[in-house]
């Protein structure tokens, strides 16, 4: 991309755009010029600010849940379980093998 | 729940961490219509945990050894799923639909609380979480189960499902944007707002 362009999409970076760069941004750096646009527009908008957050609240979420897996969470009252047939079947087969 | 090879009882595993195992290789899968593969992946484990009992050292709980057995059968998976569906793109661009033609917001995200409000309030939100989770489409929830559950590398995760970066980012967007959709459906403005914390 041209400097020219670059300054370009700094300046008229839209919504859906600063969108994916955020999310983009969870998983690689950003280009300079990336960065520079998602700050720009982050400056006056709202809902972008808000989508920011979400992803931020998000990432410690499944952080979060990652961490609780292999004590009480998995073994909460709610949620998928093997049917009493299935487990039946497991144990028959487990006991061949 | 710690125990050594002498004292392994299949039929104890299956009582005591049969439902956990499934419930996370459901969680991992995507939750929907994968019931029989994740029963399957679970049976799986046990056979190759019995197979290499002696392995186990009790280093660890067994639940966690067990899990991690489950872990790469779970990888395994995906990528034989992957590779079936290649070239479907990964499911549906939702993401699109949440801006205008003049490309802004439309509705605008919701104010999603921080810190110690949703602390307070993690446990209906990990539900509220699993359960949006287990509404992506296959190809959303695969790229962001390997990436942010598992927590691979961009380039494992690429490699386990045969795409490339800009494909994984563009999944982790899309399930990204559906997750926000649903969990402001499902917690910020349904069940939150109802109990009067919004």
């Amino acid at each position: 991309m041209s400097p020219w362009r670059r300054v370009l999409y700094i300046l008229t970076l839209k919504c859906d755009e600063s969108a994916r760069l955020q999310s983009a941004a969870m998983d690689r750096t950003l280009a300079g010029y990336e960065r520079a646009a998602v700050r720009l527009h982050l400056v006056s908008c709202r809902g972008c600010k808000r989508y920011r957050r979400f992803l931020l609240v998000l990432r410690a979420l499944v952080g979060e849940l990652v961490n609780s897996e292999l004590d009480t969470q998995l073994d909460g009252p709610i949620g998928h379980a093997l049917s009493a047939e299935s487990k039946s079947r497991m144990k028959r087969v487990l006991g061949r093998g | 729940m710690s125990s050594s090879p002498s004292d392994v009882d299949p039929g104890r595993w299956v009582d005591e961490h049969g439902d956990a195992l499934y419930r996370y290789a459901m969680q991992r899968l995507g939750g929907v219509g994968v019931e029989e593969a994740a029963e399957e992946l679970v049976q799986e484990t046990f056979l190759a945990a019995l197979k290499s009992k002696e392995r186990f050292e009790g280093r660890s709980s067994e639940r966690t050894w067990l899990i991690a057995i489950l872990r790469r059968k779970v990888v395994d998976e995906i990528r034989r799923r992957s590779r079936d569906r290649a070239g479907s793109g990964g499911g549906e661009d939702a993401a699109g639909s949440c801006f205008d033609r003049h490309r802004k917001w439309s509705p605008l995200p919701g104010r999603w609380p921080g810190g110690a409000e949703a602390a307070a309030e993690l446990p209906e939100l990990r539900m509220a979480i699993r359960a949006c989770m287990e509404q992506l489409p296959p190809g959303l929830s695969e790229a962001f189960s390997l990436h942010e559950l598992e927590g691979l590398t961009g380039e494992i995760s690429c490699k386990v499902l045969g795409i490339t970066p800009t494909n994984l980012w563009s999944r982790l967007h899309r399930a990204r944007m559906r997750l926000r959709r649903c969990l402001e459906a499902s917690w910020l403005h349904g069940d939150r707002s109802e109990r009067g914390t919004s």
